[in-house]
């Protein structure tokens, strides 16, 4: 529980309302001193301590604030997950020795959590189970944990009891097949996550990079440019790591762990591996020129780590005499710096979906996705797009209206072409016109077999604008009174 | 006014030097006949030039994307846009049909004028570029006389063939050269269908040349290049091809069936480059 909203030694409870009552969730230490605990009423409880404080318990705010622990957290360690209500586990496997051992580790822990105003229950044990369970019952030893930690079920306590156990430790020395046969596997799954037996793996809150460095300070940078080149420092060491294992980075983490435990965290993307530090670092400085709001150093960073968690092989390539790989690197560039500048949604290209429904047959891709061919279509077969006539005229209007937009249409009944339409107010005559290029509904995808009929007309007004009309449906045959829409607009 | 070219006073000084005549690899030609012979041999491709359009902008969207796919520099085709109008979406199969390959166009929608100049400024750096094409809706004030300045230089400076397309009134700029396109009439095919596109193409600013000169335009997607077209109801320029400054141009007749009222009458036959010398700058 985070002290400032009042003094630690004024007792203080969060409450929420549970069928019209106020239930105490939660207690401070001078509060619990006094002897009111969670789950009591606050009305009992004021008749205990009249001077109690108390506020509405926030769940979403408790869950946040936890995860924002977790995240300041992965300054000791990459392996951090939380685990709500109240804590997170720290994999400090092969981290403990770079703060100098686990004594001081979690000295360390401690002392920074307590200058934020948290109290902190730390415990140190060979699987995540049994360090939430001695951070929880406050003993020291695994084998001396209350038959609490094993089942929150009160009839399997009241047996465990019954055959004479007390501990965790009493249970562990009775042969498995009897405990099992007795309680059930449920309990031995349990006793094997408080010891070693099974393996239990972390869900961590970001997957550990395996190429990844950082750098700590004894006194904060406050900085722009100490960041920067500190940044630049740790780009050149991952490239290094990147360039021995023949790989190149395609996503660049930089975490700046603030004194006070705040994490800023940045990303950029690249469209192709990359691991040119220099080229790296210019996409960093976009997409600092970029951000909303500022990096606010505060009091400094003391530790900052940069993680490629998404690579690629990237081999040493040389240079063509034609240059092609040349132009190739500078686009691919381009869009990165395009995307670290504007963000990945915002770069777009036009790709081909296998239907004749028009406004579907062309689509936007993502440009960042599929990395950028030179100038040509290597991923994208020219063969997907119609084949073209020669000789002919257009079939297809350059700019589409999606959805089409609906007119005001004089034409033949039953099915004649358009003579004269009003769109967006304005009339138009139709000089010439093409069609119809008869479209079908996709029968064969609904369950009902119906959808109207398109009749495509390319029109051209008297003024020489050409136009993509259509009458949606067959007179009679599939609707009494068709709609017209315009569809496009043709060069 | 109309006299005969010797007898107009020598054209002032330029503001800014005229562009030295570049090697015709250096540049985009058009028609082949007199509107080249105006741009000197084609429109400089290392160079940015603006496209006003009217209405829904068609007009200009089709001329940007011709230009884009006749421009014989490799490489793709960025289409820049402070965002997407109600105009409608640039359709691939459309770009297919004109003869281009959709997958060289890549479109960006930077959500504003000033990410849009950035993002156009980014991408001009980059040499391997084909062309550049940065469209804005509305009036667009943030586009002045400095913005257009900074993109022609860099367009001169990494040979990026920039296209701007605006909307609205000309303002002031320091483009290469200012076009105006919208739709003509298409030659009637069999059944009176619409032939190829046509669009009546006007250069009404050169930077250090003639200007004020219109010209119908017809797009051959088989070539991937222009001919000159010849308008259905207007004869005139069939004839003579170009239209002179001052013959009722300037005061931009609207849609109406005959585009040049008074041209008859101040047509110069054989229309001398020198007959429309505007200093610009």
């Amino acid at each position: 529980m985070r002290a400032g909203a009042a003094p630690a030694d004024t007792p203080l409870a969060l409450i929420a309302n549970d069928r019209g009552r106020q239930i105490i969730r939660a207690v401070n230490e001078a509060a619990l001193a006094e002897g009111i605990v969670p789950g009591l009423a606050l009305a009992d409880a004021r008749a205990r301590l009249p001077g109690l404080r108390a506020l509405p318990h926030d769940p979403a705010a408790d869950t946040a604030c936890l995860d924002w622990l977790a995240q300041g957290a992965t300054r000791w360690s990459p392996m951090v997950a939380a685990r709500p209500p109240h804590g997170f586990v720290i994999d400090i496997s092969g981290c403990a020795h770079l703060l100098g051992g686990e004594a001081s580790l979690v000295a360390d822990i401690v002392t920074r959590l307590h200058r934020l105003g948290f109290s902190v229950q730390p415990a140190l044990a060979a699987t995540p189970a049994a360090a939430l369970a001695l951070a929880r019952f406050g003993v020291e030893r695994t084998a001396h944990l209350p038959l609490a930690a094993l089942s929150d079920l009160e009839p399997v306590q009241i047996g465990l009891r019954r055959a004479g156990l007390r501990c965790v430790g009493d249970l562990a020395r009775l042969p498995r097949a009897a405990v099992a046969s007795r309680f059930g596997e449920a309990l031995l799954a349990a006793l094997d996550a408080l010891t070693e037996a099974a393996a239990q793996p972390l869900d961590p809150l970001q997957p550990a990079a395996e190429v990844m460095a950082e750098q700590r300070f004894a006194s904060p940078i406050v900085q722009h440019d100490a960041v920067r080149a500190v940044l630049e420092r740790l780009l050149l060491r991952c490239g290094a790591q990147l360039g021995a294992r023949g790989q190149g980075g395609r996503h660049f983490a930089l975490a700046l762990y603030r004194s006070d435990g705040h994490v800023a965290q940045l990303a950029v993307d690249t469209a192709e591996p990359q691991r040119d530090a220099r080229a790296v670092l210019r996409l960093f400085d976009e997409r600092i020129a970029a951000l909303n709001d500022p990096l606010d150093p505060g009091f400094g960073y003391d530790l900052v780590r940069l993680a490629v968690p998404i690579t690629a092989p990237l081999d040493e390539s040389q240079l063509g005499l034609d240059g092609g790989a040349l132009a190739e690197t500078q686009l691919s560039e381009l869009v990165d710096r395009l995307t670290a500048r504007l963000g990945r949604g915002r770069l777009r290209r036009l790709e081909h979906a296998d239907t004749h429904i028009p406004e579907q047959a062309s689509f936007l891709g993502s440009l960042a996705d599929c990395p950028p061919p030179g100038a040509t279509a290597r991923d994208c077969p020219a063969a997907a797009w119609p084949s073209l006539v020669p000789g002919e005229p257009p079939a297809r209007p350059i700019r589409l209206f999606d959805p089409p937009q609906p007119i005001e249409v004089l034409a033949e009944v039953p099915d004649g072409p358009p003579r004269r339409f009003r769109w967006r107010g304005r009339v138009h005559d139709v000089a010439a016109h093409e069609g119809p290029e008869r479209i079908a509904a996709q029968w064969w995808q609904r369950k009902d077999g119906a959808g109207l009929t398109r009749d495509y007309w390319r029109v051209e007004d008297a003024t020489g604008r050409r136009f993509w009309l259509f009458r949606h449906g067959l007179y009679e045959r599939e609707t009494a009174a068709p709609g017209w829409y315009l569809h496009g607009l043709f060069a | 006014m109309f006299a005969a070219p010797s007898l107009l006073p020598p054209p002032p000084l330029p503001l800014l030097p005229p562009l030295a005549p570049a090697k015709p690899m250096h540049r985009l030609a058009l028609d082949g006949g007199r509107l080249d012979a105006v741009l000197q041999g084609g429109l400089a491709l290392a160079a940015c030039h603006e496209i006003y359009g009217a209405g829904t902008g068609a007009g200009a969207t089709a001329f940007a994307l011709m230009l884009a796919l006749a421009c014989p520099r490799p490489g793709p085709i960025l289409w820049v846009a402070d965002g997407w109008d109600d105009n409608g979406m640039l359709h691939g199969a459309g770009l297919a049909e004109l003869g281009g390959d959709p997958a060289r166009l890549w479109l960006v929608a930077a959500g504003g004028v000033v990410p849009m100049l950035r993002a156009a400024g980014e991408a001009q750096r980059c040499a391997a570029l084909g062309t550049l094409v940065i469209e804005s809706h509305g009036e667009a004030k943030a586009i002045d006389l400095t913005v257009t300045r900074r993109l022609q230089l860099a367009a001169a400076a990494h040979g990026v063939f920039t296209l701007l397309l605006r909307s609205g009134q000309p303002r002031p700029s320091a483009c290469s050269s200012r076009w105006e396109a919208q739709p003509a009439p298409a030659r009637q095919l069999a059944a009176g269908a619409p032939g190829p596109p046509r669009l009546t193409i006007s250069l009404t600013r050169q930077r250090g040349g003639p200007a004020d000169i219109k010209q119908v335009l017809e797009w051959n997607r088989d070539r991937c290049s222009f001919q000159s077209g010849e308008s259905r109801h207007d004869t005139d320029a069939i004839r003579f091809g170009i239209t002179p400054i001052g013959a009722g141009f300037a005061r931009r007749p609207s849609n109406d069936a005959s585009p040049h009222p008074g041209a008859r009458a101040a047509v110069v036959a054989g229309g001398a480059a020198g007959a429309g010398w505007r200093r610009a700058g």
